[in-house]
């Protein structure tokens, strides 16, 4: 009896903004969470992650990472997911994360930054509700420097970040993936 | 602590390419780096000044546009620019660096570079000095110890054209190791990978791996840097990583490449402008607070944040002996 070994990628997408003259919501329009859910889904993610991989290591490589590929979560409006993959072949899954520029052909260009990898999935929502914290904190500090008020000041975005933020690290808890046996 | 050495300054300073420059900022600190370089690139045409013979080939276009272009004028510009970035980026995690790259096509037009370069307005400004070679004689000027090569001393590293192939020259271990041994890095510039555009991409790992085999894979020589235009064509530490690994390098390498190495090239170029014979150096360049820092397991060297190996010995468990069967 051998346990089947994975790897987990926690990842993020970013919409870095091509014109913005106005700075003080940057860490918002990173995160733009306006995009429809017919433009970006697991779905389409996955089939960019086969296309570039296929793009720049063949035929071959995308056969032995595509055996246990697959998105376990993904968040549209925070847009942080978590990709399941094999042990063996993790970096060119994480080569084809990273290669993705747009995705499904739309205009607007995209990074994908991996947070993290793990072998477990508990050491990961760990993580990402650690991060979520963290970036909340940021965006308080954020609007507090640019009011120079001393104190701190919600305007409308951030505190609709701040609620998709602590929603989502709920959703993230109860994320479970039972361990598979050969 | 993340480093990116080479974010280019744009050759027309408008309020769109200037703002071009603050987004990729904005998004380095969204991909968690902290120390970044901004780079003045000087072209051949920028600080050639031709003699009277030379002058008699040239088309009077080529003359007018010469005689229009003031690099001192050119050069405040980008200070002036600087200065306001430093200050807009004051209360974030980024802190800011001055670089200079000089394209060289041939040694003997270098003459007037040095002059401006060192004259009152700019001397001691630029934390890290580089060069890019258009030819082979370019590179042999970091090699001569006779005549104007005894300036290659201020040269902290070689940065090469990725976008292109390296017309009419050849890469040797020779004059790599040569350059090296000096405590010169060699830069690698990522970005071009994300560039379809003219086959660029391919370009690139032709190149790349060029330079990786004539610098002995790297360990101690290479720096890997964006050269980014655009905040699109940014990365962040793992991602790098995948594409060095793509290139067919191992995980001590590019560990060192992303870490160790910028580290000693911005150490040397800084304590060439604030030290004295490179041992006192003054100046507050920290971002945290020391007890900050040592709690979080870094140390601070020379004004710059270095992460430290010594952990507690108390909470560290000695080994069990081990005991040897017959």
């Amino acid at each position: 009896m051998v346990r089947i070994k994975n790897r987990y990628i926690l990842f993020e997408l970013l919409y870095p903004p091509t014109e913005c003259y106005n700075t003080e919501n940057i860490i918002f329009e990173h995160r733009n969470p306006s995009k429809p859910k017919s433009v970006i889904n697991p779905k389409t993610i996955l089939y960019e992650v086969r296309k570039q991989i296929k793009y720049y290591l063949g035929d071959q490589s995308l056969g032995k990472a595509n055996i246990t590929l697959q998105v376990k979560y993904f968040n549209n409006v925070t847009s942080v997911g978590i990709l399941k993959c094999s042990a063996e072949y993790y970096k060119t899954v994480v080569l084809g994360l990273s290669m993705i520029q747009t995705i499904n052909n739309d205009k607007q260009k995209v990074i994908i930054n991996v947070v993290k990898l793990s072998g477990t999935i508990n050491k990961l929502q760990d993580h990402s509700i650690k991060r979520n914290k963290e970036l909340i904190k940021r965006i308080k500090f954020q609007t507090r420097k640019n009011n120079n008020l001393g104190y701190h000041y919600e305007t409308k975005t951030s505190s609709e970040l701040n609620k998709f933020l602590t929603e989502e690290s709920k959703e993230v808890e109860v994320i479970d993936d039972p361990i598979e046996i050969e | 602590m993340q480093c990116d050495l080479n974010i280019p300054f744009p050759k027309d300073v408008n309020k769109e390419s200037l703002n071009k420059l603050e987004l990729i900022l904005h998004t380095l600190i969204e991909l968690n780096y902290t120390h970044v370089a901004i780079n003045k690139q000087l072209s051949p045409k920028m600080y050639y000044i031709p003699s009277k013979k030379q002058k008699q080939q040239m088309s009077q276009k080529e003359i007018q546009d010469l005689e229009e272009f003031d690099l001192k004028s050119d050069l405040e510009t980008y200070f002036k620019q600087f200065e306001l970035l430093e200050e807009k980026f004051k209360h974030k995690q980024l802190k800011l660096f001055t670089r200079v790259t000089v394209e060289i096509d041939d040694p003997n037009q270098l003459g007037s570079i040095f002059i401006n370069l060192n004259s009152p307005s700019a001397k001691n400004r630029f934390d890290l000095v580089a060069i890019l070679p258009l030819s082979e004689k370019g590179l042999s000027f970091l090699t001569n110890n006779n005549g104007s090569g005894s300036n290659s001393t201020n040269v902290d590293i070689v940065t090469f054209d990725y976008n292109n192939y390296f017309n009419g020259f050849h890469l040797k271990h020779k004059t790599m190791n040569g350059i090296t041994r000096r405590g010169i890095k060699v830069e690698i510039l990522y970005s071009s990978i994300f560039n379809t555009m003219n086959q660029s991409n391919l370009k690139f790992i032709n190149n790349s791996k060029q330079v990786i085999r004539c610098c002995r894979k790297g360990i101690k020589t290479c720096i890997i840097s964006s050269g980014a235009s655009q905040n699109v064509h940014v990365r962040g530490k793992i991602a790098i990583e995948s594409i060095l690994d793509f290139l067919g390098l191992k995980a001590d390498v590019y560990s060192r490449m992303l870490k160790e190495n910028p580290i000693s090239s911005l150490l040397n170029g800084r304590l060439r402008v604030k030290s004295y014979q490179q041992t006192i150096a003054t100046g507050f360049d920290v971002m945290m607070k020391d007890s900050e820092l040592e709690q979080k397991g870094y140390e601070v060297v020379n004004g710059f944040v270095v992460a430290t190996n010594n952990i507690n010995k108390d909470t560290e468990q000695e080994p069990p002996n081990k005991k040897l069967k017959k």
